[in-house]
C-alpha cells in the first residue's frame, strides 16, 4: 500500500478535540415539552449550533469519526496493489505561454521542468514514458526504465503549440496499465483533464488570457443557400475571456459574433450563413493584444443540380418559375422541347401534353395535361377550390404554408398505387407523388398560371425543396477543419504547405497557409494550424513564480462522502436514533 | 381526559356574556335582530299574499285603506361554540393542559345549556382521528358533552383552523371558545387566530400553557423533545439561556395578543398555574365572556 499524501493523515489528529469534547459533554435531564418552538429560540443562537452538544450520542461520534477517517484517508490518496513501483507517463503540454519568462535567463518551462527531474529521480517508479500533447498526441519516449535517456528526448521539447488536451489524455490513458500503481504527470500550462488513471500536475505559470481556435465546420444546411458554421474556442486559461469569430465569405469578412468560450474548455459558436458560394472562409481574432490567431477554412463545393425544362416552346423570360429557378446558384437549367436530350435530368419538367422522358430523379408534371400524359388519372374538374390539407412532414412541402392559397381552375388527380396525396383542395387530390424506383414524379392538378403560388414567398421554398430533393446525395461532403488537412483526402489530392508539397494525412508542422488541390487541379480547401504565437511577457509580472500543484486521488469525492455521512447522521439517524435509543 | 366534575358542580348561576344581540338558532330569552313572532312590536311592512291574516294591523287600515302587517322583535338563543385542543402538546403540564381545558369547555358548556342555549363542541386533534362534533340546546345534552371530553386522549396535531371552519357549517357563531395552547409556528398563530375570528362574533381565545412552560427549570440545561414532533433541543444551563427563553417566550406572548387585539378576539390567559374555579369566577367574568345569570356583568 502506498501513501501519495501521507501528510493527509494529519487530519486524524482533529479526532482528538473531537473524543474530548465528547467525554465532557453535559449531561441534561430529558424532558417532553409541549413544543421546542420557545426553547429552540432561546437556545438556537448559542448552543444547539454548536459542535459540542450534538455529539451526545456515541452513534453521532461514531459517524462522525468515520466521515474523518474517510476524509483522511481520502486526502492520503491510499493505493493497495502488489507491486510497491508504478510507472508515471509523463505528458508534456507546451503551449506559448508556457514559455514565458520568469527572469532574465529562467523561464516558466524551465522552471518546471526541473522539478520534473527533481520528481523523477524519486524511488518508487519502476518505468517512465514520455507524451508530447502537439500538434496530436505523440509518444516521444516509449515505455522505459531509463531516465536519463527519457529525459533527454523530452528536454527537446520547446513551447511553441498545444494540442488537444482530451486527446492527450486519451493517449496517455493508453499507455498507464495499472490506475491503482501508475500514474500520468502533466507538465504544462494549462491544467489536465480528468481520465481514467490518477493525475500529477505541474503546472507553468499562468498567463494572460489565451483563447485557442481548436476546429471550424462548414456544412450546407437543407435550406436553400445557407451554410451552418460551427467554430470551436478553447480557453486554456481558467478565466472567462472575449473573443470574437469573423466569419469570410469569399474573402469579404460578412459578420463578427461573439464566441461561446468556457473557462478551460471549448464552446462552440454556431451561426447560419444565408450564403451557399463555392468558398467560405472563417477565422477568430481575440481582442486580447497578446492572442491572435486567423484559421481559414473552406466550406465544402455545391454540387450542381441538372434542371430539363421540357414544354412545347421555352417558358418566356418573364415565367416565375424560370426566373427562381435561374436564380439558384446550384442550377444548371436546360430547356427542351422535345424528349430527345432530356433524358437522365436531375430535375424534369414537364409543361404540356409531352411524354415523359426516362432517368429523371425528380419530375414534374405541371397541370392536368401534363398529368395526364405521366400516367396519372385525372378526375373531375374544381371550380376556384381552396387548399384544405397538405401534408406538411413531406420534404418537398417543408416550411411551406398553403393556407389560403387561392386557385381559379383545378382537375382532380387521382394517386396512383403506391403514390401518396400531397396537397388536396376541398377534399380532392390536386397534387400527387409516385415514386418508380429511385426516381420520384411530381403531378400538380393545376398551372401555375392558375394560381397564385408564384406570387407567394412560398414559391421560392418550393423551388428550393425541389432543387434539394433533385440534388446528388453528397451528404458525405468532407468538412473543413483547422490544424489539419482535408479529412476526405482522397489519393491524388496534393496538400501544398509553405514548404512545399506533403502528405495530407500528415500534421501541419509549422504555421501558415495550405492548400489542397484536388485530382482535377481544382482546389479543395484551405487550412492553416491554429497557432498562436508566443505574448510578449506584461510588464510588472517578472517576478511570478511557476505554479507547482499536485493533483492526485480525487479526494473531493471522498470529502463528499464524509459531508453526506455528517450529513445524514445529523439530519436523519440523529435524530431519530438518539430519540428510540435514549 | 379526567375532567374535574366536582368544580363543575360548584359553579353557580352564570350564563355567556354577548354584548351585541343574538341569533342562536332556537327560540330564546335573548334579544335577535330578527323580526318575526314576539312580543315586543318592531315595525309594519306590506301585506304579502301568504301572510298570516292575525298579523294584519287592522286599526291602520280602517284609517289608511292599506293592508300591513305587524312585525316583532324575535327572542333567540344564543349559539356557544367550544373547541378545545387535545394535541399532543396539550398532554404535558400538571394538571395536564388537555385536562385543565376540557374543564373549562365542560364548565361553559353546562352554563350555556342551563340557559338553553345551542352549545356546539368540536376536538381538535387527538389521539383518534375522528373528529367529535357535539351540538345540543338542553342540559340532558350536558352528558354527551362530559363523555367526549373525557373520551378524549391527547395525541397528534390539531388542525384548529380547518376545525373552527368546520363548526360554522349552520352560520356564524354568537360565541366560540377556543381553548389551546397555540404552541405553532407564526403562520400557523395568525391562521388559527383568523379562522377563531372569521367563526364567530364575538370569539374568545383561553390560552392553555402550562407553569413548566412560563418558567422552565434550565438550572442544570435541558434535553428537550417536542411532543408532537419528536424533536430534541438541548439548551444549555444557565442564567443566560433562562433569560433569553423569557425573552422568547414574552414576544411570543407579546404577538399572540397582539394578533387577537387585531382580529378583535378576546384573550384570556388561561394558565394552568391558575385554578379552573378561579379562571370561571374571576378571569371569564372579567373578560365579560361570563355574567351574572340576573343580568349584567359582575
Amino acid at each position: 500500500m502506498t501513501l501519495a499524501a501521507p501528510l493527509g493523515l494529519a487530519l486524524l489528529a482533529i479526532a482528538v478535540p473531537v473524543v474530548v469534547a465528547f467525554l465532557a459533554r453535559q449531561r441534561a435531564p430529558r424532558q417532553v415539552v409541549g413544543s421546542v418552538m420557545l426553547l429552540r429560540r432561546a437556545a438556537g443562537m448559542a448552543v444547539s449550533r454548536s459542535l459540542v452538544p450534538r455529539l451526545r450520542h456515541p452513534i453521532a461520534l461514531a459517524l462522525t469519526l468515520m466521515a474523518l477517517l474517510a476524509l483522511a484517508l481520502g486526502v492520503a490518496s491510499p493505493r493497495c496493489g502488489d507491486s510497491p513501483v508504478g510507472r508515471w507517463i509523463v505528458v508534456l503540454d507546451a503551449p506559448p505561454e508556457a514559455g514565458a519568462g520568469i527572469d532574465a535567463d529562467r523561464t516558466a518551462w524551465r522552471e518546471v521542468f526541473g522539478r520534473l527531474e527533481t520528481l523523477l529521480r524519486s524511488p518508487g517508479i519502476a518505468e517512465v514514458a514520455v507524451l508530447h500533447s502537439a500538434p496530436v498526441p505523440r509518444v516521444i519516449a516509449g515505455v522505459t526504465s531509463d531516465f536519463g535517456g527519457a529525459l533527454a528526448l523530452a528536454g527537446a521539447v520547446r513551447p511553441g503549440a498545444s494540442g488537444d488536451p482530451v486527446q492527450t489524455r486519451q493517449a496517455a490513458d493508453a499507455l498507464c496499465v495499472d490506475p491503482e500503481l501508475d500514474a500520468i504527470l502533466w507538465v504544462g500550462a494549462s491544467p489536465p483533464p480528468q481520465g481514467r488513471c490518477p493525475i500529477l500536475a505541474l503546472r507553468a505559470a499562468a498567463r494572460p488570457p489565451l483563447t485557442e481556435l481548436v476546429g471550424i465546420k462548414a456544412t450546407r444546411t437543407e435550406r436553400l443557400g445557407e451554410l451552418e458554421i460551427l467554430v470551436a474556442v478553447a480557453d486554456t486559461t481558467g478565466a472567462p475571456t472575449e473573443t470574437v469569430v469573423e466569419l469570410f465569405v469569399d474573402d469579404v469578412l460578412v459578420e463578427v459574433v461573439p464566441a461561446n468560450t468556457v473557462a478551460n474548455g471549448v464552446g462552440w459558436t454556431r451561426r447560419t450563413l444565408p450564403v451557399d458560394g463555392q468558398v467560405v472562409a472563417a477565422a477568430l481574432v481575440s481582442p486580447h493584444p497578446a492572442a491572435r490567431a486567423r484559421v481559414v477554412a473552406v466550406g465544402p463545393p455545391a454540387s450542381p443540380v441538372r434542371v430539363v425544362w421540357l414544354s412545347a416552346e421555352p417558358p418566356p423570360e418573364t415565367s416565375f418559375l424560370r426566373a427562381a429557378l435561374e436564380l439558384h446558384p446550384r442550377v444548371r437549367l436546360e430547356f427542351f422541347t422535345t424528349a430527345d436530350g432530356a433524358q437522365n435530368a436531375d430535375l424534369l419538367i414537364v409543361d404540356g401534353a409531352l411524354p415523359l422522358p426516362e432517368g429523371a430523379r425528380l419530375a414534374w408534371a405541371i397541370g392536368p395535361e401534363a398529368a395526364a400524359n405521366a400516367g396519372i388519372l385525372v378526375l373531375e374538374p374544381l371550380d376556384h377550390p381552396s387548399i384544405t390539407r397538405w401534408d406538411f412532414r413531406d420534404p418537398l412541402l417543408q416550411h411551406l404554408d398553403l393556407d389560403g392559397l387561392t386557385l381559379t381552375a383545378a382537375r382532380a388527380l387521382a394517386p396512383p398505387v403506391g403514390g401518396s396525396v400531397m396537397v388536396e383542395a376541398e377534399g380532392y387530390p390536386v397534387v400527387v407523388r409516385s415514386r418508380n424506383g429511385s426516381n420520384v414524379l411530381l403531378a400538380s392538378g393545376f398551372t401555375l398560371e392558375d394560381s397564385d403560388l408564384p406570387l407567394r414567398v412560398d414559391f421560392l421554398h418550393w423551388v428550393a425543396n425541389l432543387v434539394e430533393e433533385a440534388s446528388p446525395n453528397d451528404n458525405n461532403l468532407p468538412l473543413a477543419e483547422v490544424g489539419r488537412p482535408w479529412p476526405g483526402a482522397a489519393e491524388g489530392e496534393v496538400l501544398t504547405g509553405p514548404s512545399g508539397p506533403m502528405d495530407p494525412r500528415s500534421p501541419l508542422p509549422e504555421a501558415g497557409l495550405y492548400t489542397i488541390t484536388g485530382k482535377d487541379g481544382t482546389e479543395r480547401g484551405r487550412v492553416t494550424p491554429a497557432v498562436i504565437p508566443a505574448p510578449p511577457r506584461p510588464e510588472g509580472s517578472g517576478g511570478e513564480a511557476p505554479m507547482v500543484g499536485v493533483q492526485g486521488q480525487p479526494w473531493w469525492v471522498w470529502a463528499t462522502i464524509a459531508a453526506a455521512i455528517l450529513l445524514a447522521a445529523e439530519t436523519v439517524l440523529g435524530a431519530t436514533l438518539r430519540a428510540r435509543l435514549s | 381526559v379526567n375532567v374535574d366534575r366536582a368544580l363543575i358542580g360548584k359553579i353557580g348561576r352564570l350564563r355567556v356574556g354577548l354584548p351585541g344581540l343574538a341569533a342562536g338558532p332556537q327560540l330564546g330569552d335573548r334579544r335577535s335582530a330578527v323580526r318575526g313572532r314576539g312580543m315586543e312590536f318592531a315595525d309594519h311592512r306590506p301585506y304579502r299574499a301568504g301572510d298570516d291574516l292575525r298579523l294584519v294591523d287592522w286599526n291602520v287600515y280602517n284609517r289608511l285603506r292599506t293592508l300591513l302587517v305587524r312585525l316583532f322583535h324575535e327572542d333567540r338563543n344564543l349559539h356557544l361554540g367550544l373547541c378545545v385542543d387535545i394535541s399532543a402538546s396539550m398532554s404535558v403540564g400538571r394538571p395536564q393542559k388537555a385536562e385543565h381545558a376540557a374543564t373549562l369547555a365542560a364548565a361553559l358548556a353546562l352554563v350555556g345549556l342551563r340557559q338553553r342555549d345551542t352549545v356546539t363542541l368540536a376536538l381538535a386533534g387527538g389521539a383518534d382521528p375522528r373528529r367529535t362534533v357535539i351540538r345540543g340546546h338542553q342540559v340532558s345534552s350536558f352528558a354527551s358533552v362530559l363523555a367526549a371530553l373525557e373520551a378524549a386522549r391527547p395525541g397528534g396535531r390539531a388542525d384548529l383552523a380547518p376545525t373552527l371552519r368546520s363548526m360554522t357549517d349552520r352560520g356564524r357563531m354568537d360565541r366560540l371558545v377556543l381553548a389551546s395552547d397555540l404552541l405553532v409556528d407564526e403562520a400557523t398563530v395568525e391562521a388559527t387566530v383568523y379562522a377563531l375570528a372569521s367563526s364567530a362574533r364575538h370569539p374568545v381565545l383561553l390560552h392553555v400553557l402550562d407553569g413548566s412552560e412560563l418558567h422552565p427549570d434550565l438550572r442544570d440545561g435541558l434535553e428537550a423533545e417536542d411532543a408532537e414532533t419528536g424533536e430534541i433541543v438541548q439548551v444549555g444551563a444557565g442564567p443566560a439561556a433562562a433569560r433569553r427563553y423569557q425573552e422568547a417566550l414574552q414576544a411570543y406572548l407579546t404577538d399572540v395578543r397582539e394578533r387577537c387585539a387585531v382580529r378583535r378576539v378576546t384573550y384570556v390567559a388561561a394558565f394552568t398555574t391558575v385554578p379552573v374555579r378561579e379562571l370561571v369566577m374571576d378571569a371569564l367574568r372579567h373578560g365579560r365572556v361570563l355574567e351574572s345569570a340576573r343580568g349584567g356583568a359582575a
